[in-house]
C-alpha cells in the first residue's frame, strides 16, 4: 500500500512535471518566433491611398484642430503629455481600439505619440491633409501598447524612414536640427544592426524590435506586379492539359528593377509542351523588365519566385 | 523561458530520459523556429495570362544570287499562314529597324525587342546550279537571344509554296507545341453557273486557296468528297443517272471506281482512319443504314439495322467508335456507337436537329451542323455528349471538316439571294479567327487532307 502510494505519487509527479516542462518549452519558443505584427482591417482603397502616416503621432495633433469635437478631447492626450499618463490608461483595453474606428493609420499616432513631441511641427501639416482625405475621422486611439515599451531606439529608427515614404519631397523645414540629430543617431543605430538594410517605416513603428528585417511588399504592390506579369505573358494556347503549362521561375532583380541575370526555371512539366511553357514564362519575365518596385523594400523583392499557372483560365 | 529551463533541470534528476527527450525536442523546435523568419523570399502566382497572338517578325527571305522576289514571296506565305492561325501577329515590315542580309548570321536582338517581336524568322533562298531550289530558315527567340529552330530544304522551284508551308508548320510547332496544318490540301466542290443550274466539279487546292486543280469535268453532280489518310485518294458521291453512288478517285492518276455494288443509292462516304475501309450509308426502301466496306476484300458489313435513317458516319481517330446521325428518336440527332455497330448512345439533346458529325483528329471533339429556328450553326461537342458549343451561326453554315491538328474547322457558308452562293470559311476551336478561304468560284463541301508527308 505504501509503496503503491509512493509509486503512484512519483509517477504522477513525473508526468505532471514532464507535461509542464514540455508545454513550457514549446510555448516560449513559439512565442519567440512570432513577431508582434499590428494588424488593421482596411479596404483595398485605403491601402492604396493611405500616405503611410505611421511614424508620428503628431498627425493626430495637427488634424485635431480641424476636427473640433473629437479633437478637443484628443488633443491633450497625444501632444502635450509627454509622459503619456493619459494614453496609458486606454492601453489596457487593447481589444477595444480596433472596433472604434477601422481607420487606416491608427498605429501611426500611437507609435509616434510618445517620442515625437519635438518634431511634431514638421510633418503634421503635410500629413494632415492626406489623412483627412482618406479617412476623415482621425483615430486618436493611442493604440498603444507598443509605444511606451519600444522607447527611443525604435523611434529614432522610424523617424527617418517615415519622412521619405510619406512625403519624399518634404523633408520638414522647421525642426531641421532636431531631425538631423535624429537621423544621425539613427544612422549610428543602423551601423549597429547593419543586417537590416531598409528600416521599414511601418514595421518599425509597431512591430517587434527583433522582427523580420525585410519590409515586405504590400498586397496591392504584389497585385500590381502580378497583373504586370500576366499582361506580359503570352500563354501557349494549344495545350490540351493546362497543368502542362505550370512553370515556376526565379527572377533576380537589381535595385533599379532590371534583371541582373537571366531568370531560372525552377520547375516545369517535362515534355514539349512543358518546355514551350517554360520558354513563354521566361519570355514574359524579360518582356516585363524593368520592374517598377519600391526601392526601399529592395530586399524583399531582389529575388522573386513566380509560378505561372493558367489553370484558372481554363476553368480548372 | 528562463523559468522553464530551471524547471527542466530540477526534473532531470528524476526522469533523465524524458528530460533528454524534451531537450531534443527543444533543440529541434528552436532550430526550426529560428529558420522561419529568415525565409523572406517573395513568391507569387500568376494565374492569368495573355491570350493575344504572339508578335513575330518575318523579314523577307534573303535571295542569294539576287532572287529577292522569291524571298519576299516565301516570307509572305509563311506570314499569312501564321496570321490565319490566329496565334501569331506578323509585324509590319515597315517597323523593322534591322535589315537581314544574311540568314545565317545572328541578328541584333535589341533591334527586334524594340518593336516588341517575341520571335524572329530569318531565311534565305537560292537557285542551285543544278536547277533545284535551296531554302533555309532560322527561328530566333528574341528575348532569350537564341536560335530555337532551323532547317533547310532542297526542292524543285515550282514547289516553293510548299516549302513555305513546311517552314510555317515548323515555326508553328516549335512555338506552340502542336503540329502545324499548313502543308495540307483541301478537296471541295467548285460551283459555277446560275443558281438553278450549277455545274459542280471536284477540285483540290492548298489549304490557303492556292494551286487550284480540277478533278472532274462537271458532267456529274458531285457531293461530299473525303480524303483518304494517304492523301492520294478521295471518296465522294456522284449522281450516276439520277442515282447517287459512292466513288473512289485517285488524285494522281485520275482513275475512278465505284465503291461496292448495291442496288439502292449509297451516300455520305468516309474513310476509316487506317484507310482500309470506307464507311457509308445505303438506302433501301426509304430506310438508310450504315455499312462498312473493306477496300481489300470488298466485303461489306452492315452496322445499323433499324427502321430509321442512319447516315453521315465518321470514325473516331483510333477507329474504335463511330459517330453518326439518326432520326430514330424522332428527329435528327447524333449517336455514338462502337465500330462493330454495338451500343449506340445518343449524345445530342439540344433544340433543333443535328447533322454531319465529324470526329476531330485529336479525338476530343465532334464537329456538327445544327439547324434550329431557321439558322444553321457549326458547333462542337465532346464524344460523351458534354461541352456542346456553337462556334458560328447564320443563314446557312454546313459541312464542317477538321484541320489535321484538330484546331481549326473549315465549312461552307451560303448566302441568300439570286447571286448568293456558298464559300469556304475557317474558324478555330475557340470560335474566333474566322477567315474566308479564297476560291475561284463558289465552293462547298470542303474536306481537309491529313498532313502531307
Amino acid at each position: 500500500m505504501r509503496t503503491g502510494l509512493t509509486v503512484s505519487v512519483i509517477v504522477h509527479l513525473v508526468l505532471i512535471g514532464w507535461g509542464v516542462v514540455s508545454l513550457r518549452a514549446f510555448e516560449p519558443l513559439d512565442a519567440s518566433s512570432i513577431e508582434a505584427v499590428p494588424v488593421d482591417f482596411i479596404t483595398p482603397d485605403e491601402a492604396s491611398n493611405t500616405p503611410l502616416g505611421l511614424k508620428t503621432a503628431k498627425v493626430a495633433e495637427v488634424s485635431s484642430p480641424n476636427d473640433p469635437t473629437d479633437v478637443a478631447a484628443e488633443k491633450p492626450v497625444p501632444a502635450p503629455e509627454p509622459p503619456k499618463a493619459d494614453p496609458v490608461p486606454p492601453t489596457p483595453p487593447p481589444p477595444p481600439p480596433p472596433p472604434p474606428e477601422p481607420t487606416p493609420q491608427p498605429e501611426a499616432p500611437a507609435a509616434a505619440a510618445p517620442p515625437p513631441p519635438p518634431e511634431p511641427t514638421p510633418q503634421p501639416e503635410e500629413q494632415a491633409a492626406p489623412d483627412q482625405a482618406t479617412s476623415p475621422q482621425e483615430t486618436k486611439q493611442p493604440e498603444p501598447d507598443a509605444p511606451k515599451p519600444t522607447e527611443q531606439p525604435v523611434q529614432e529608427a522610424r523617424l527617418e524612414p517615415p519622412t521619405p515614404r510619406v512625403r519624399p519631397n518634404r523633408p520638414a523645414p522647421p525642426a531641421k536640427t532636431e531631425q538631423f540629430t535624429d537621423e544621425i543617431s539613427a544612422l549610428l543605430d543602423k551601423t549597429k544592426s547593419a543586417a537590416a538594410p531598409a528600416p521599414t517605416e511601418q514595421d518599425a513603428s509597431i512591430g517587434a524590435v527583433t522582427g523580420s528585417p525585410f519590409s515586405k511588399l504590400q498586397q496591392n504592390e504584389i497585385d500590381a506586379l502580378r497583373a504586370r506579369l500576366a499582361s506580359c505573358w503570352s500563354i501557349p494556347p494549344t495545350a490540351a492539359d493546362p497543368a502542362e503549362l505550370r512553370v515556376k521561375v526565379k527572377i533576380f532583380l537589381g535595385r533599379d528593377g532590371t534583371l541582373v541575370r537571366d531568370p531560372e526555371v525552377v520547375e516545369y512539366r517535362p515534355g514539349t509542351m512543358g518546355q514551350i511553357a517554360a520558354e513563354s514564362a521566361l519570355r514574359a519575365v524579360k518582356v516585363c523588365a524593368p520592374y517598377n518596385l519600391p526601392a526601399q523594400k529592395y530586399d524583399s523583392w531582389k529575388e522573386i519566385i513566380v509560378t505561372f499557372d493558367p489553370r484558372e483560365m481554363f476553368g480548372g | 523561458m528562463g523559468e522553464s529551463i530551471e524547471f527542466a533541470k530540477g526534473v532531470r534528476r528524476a526522469m533523465p530520459g524524458l528530460s533528454v527527450f524534451a531537450a531534443c525536442i527543444l533543440v529541434v523546435v528552436a532550430a526550426l523556429s529560428g529558420l522561419s523568419p529568415v525565409r523572406a523570399q517573395l513568391e507569387l502566382d500568376v494565374t492569368r495570362g495573355n491570350v493575344q497572338p504572339v508578335p513575330i517578325a518575318i523579314p523577307d527571305f534573303v535571295g542569294v544570287g539576287g532572287d529577292a522576289e522569291l524571298g519576299a514571296e516565301i516570307a509572305g506565305v509563311v506570314s499569312s499562314d501564321l496570321k490565319r492561325s490566329g496565334l501569331f501577329v506578323p509585324l509590319d515590315q515597315a517597323s523593322f529597324t534591322e535589315r537581314i542580309v544574311d540568314a545565317g548570321t545572328m541578328p541584333t536582338f535589341a533591334n527586334w525587342r524594340v518593336i516588341n517581336a517575341q520571335a524572329l524568322v530569318t531565311g534565305g533562298v537560292e537557285q542551285l546550279p543544278d536547277g533545284r531550289l535551296r531554302a533555309e530558315f532560322r527561328l530566333w527567340d528574341v528575348y532569350a537571344g537564341d536560335q530555337i529552330a532551323g532547317q533547310q530544304f532542297f526542292t524543285s522551284p515550282e514547289n516553293w509554296r510548299r516549302v513555305a508551308h513546311i517552314i510555317a508548320d515548323a515555326i508553328f510547332e516549335r512555338l506552340t507545341g502542336e503540329r502545324g496544318y499548313f502543308d495540307t490540301r483541301i478537296v471541295f466542290v467548285d460551283e459555277t453557273g446560275p443558281k438553278d443550274n450549277r455545274v459542280k466539279r471536284l477540285a483540290i487546292m492548298d489549304q490557303d486557296g492556292a494551286n487550284v486543280r480540277y478533278l472532274t469535268r462537271g458532267d456529274d453532280l458531285v457531293l461530299t468528297p473525303r480524303f483518304s489518310p494517304s492523301t492520294q485518294e478521295v471518296t465522294y458521291m456522284a449522281y450516276d443517272s439520277d442515282t447517287p453512288r459512292v466513288y473512289l478517285l485517285n488524285i494522281e492518276t485520275g482513275q475512278r471506281e465505284l465503291v461496292g455494288n448495291f442496288p439502292g443509292m449509297t451516300f455520305a462516304p468516309r474513310f476509316s482512319p487506317d484507310g482500309q475501309q470506307v464507311i457509308m450509308s445505303l438506302e433501301q426502301g426509304g430506310n438508310a443504314n450504315i455499312y462498312a466496306m473493306d477496300l481489300q476484300s470488298r466485303r461489306t458489313t452492315r452496322l445499323t439495322a433499324d427502321a430509321a435513317i442512319d447516315t453521315s458516319p465518321s470514325y473516331s481517330p483510333d477507329g474504335s467508335r463511330i459517330v453518326f446521325e439518326s432520326d430514330r428518336g424522332g428527329s435528327q440527332q447524333l449517336y455514338v456507337m462502337n465500330a462493330d455497330g454495338s451500343n449506340p448512345q445518343r449524345i445530342t439533346f439540344g433544340e433543333g436537329t443535328y447533322s454531319t458529325p465529324v470526329w476531330s483528329p485529336r479525338a476530343d471533339y465532334i464537329a456538327f451542323t445544327r439547324r434550329h429556328a431557321g439558322q444553321f450553326a457549326i458547333g462542337v461537342i465532346r464524344p460523351d455528349g458534354t461541352g456542346e458549343r456553337i462556334l458560328t451561326e447564320g443563314f446557312h453554315n454546313e459541312g464542317p471538316t477538321w484541320s489535321p491538328n484538330g484546331r481549326v474547322i473549315m465549312f461552307f457558308r451560303d448566302t441568300p439571294g439570286a447571286n448568293g452562293g456558298p464559300q469556304l470559311w475557317t474558324i478555330d476551336l475557340t470560335g474566333y479567327n474566322e477567315y474566308r478561304v479564297p476560291t475561284p468560284d463558289f465552293a462547298s463541301d470542303p474536306a481537309w487532307s491529313p498532313l502531307i508527308n
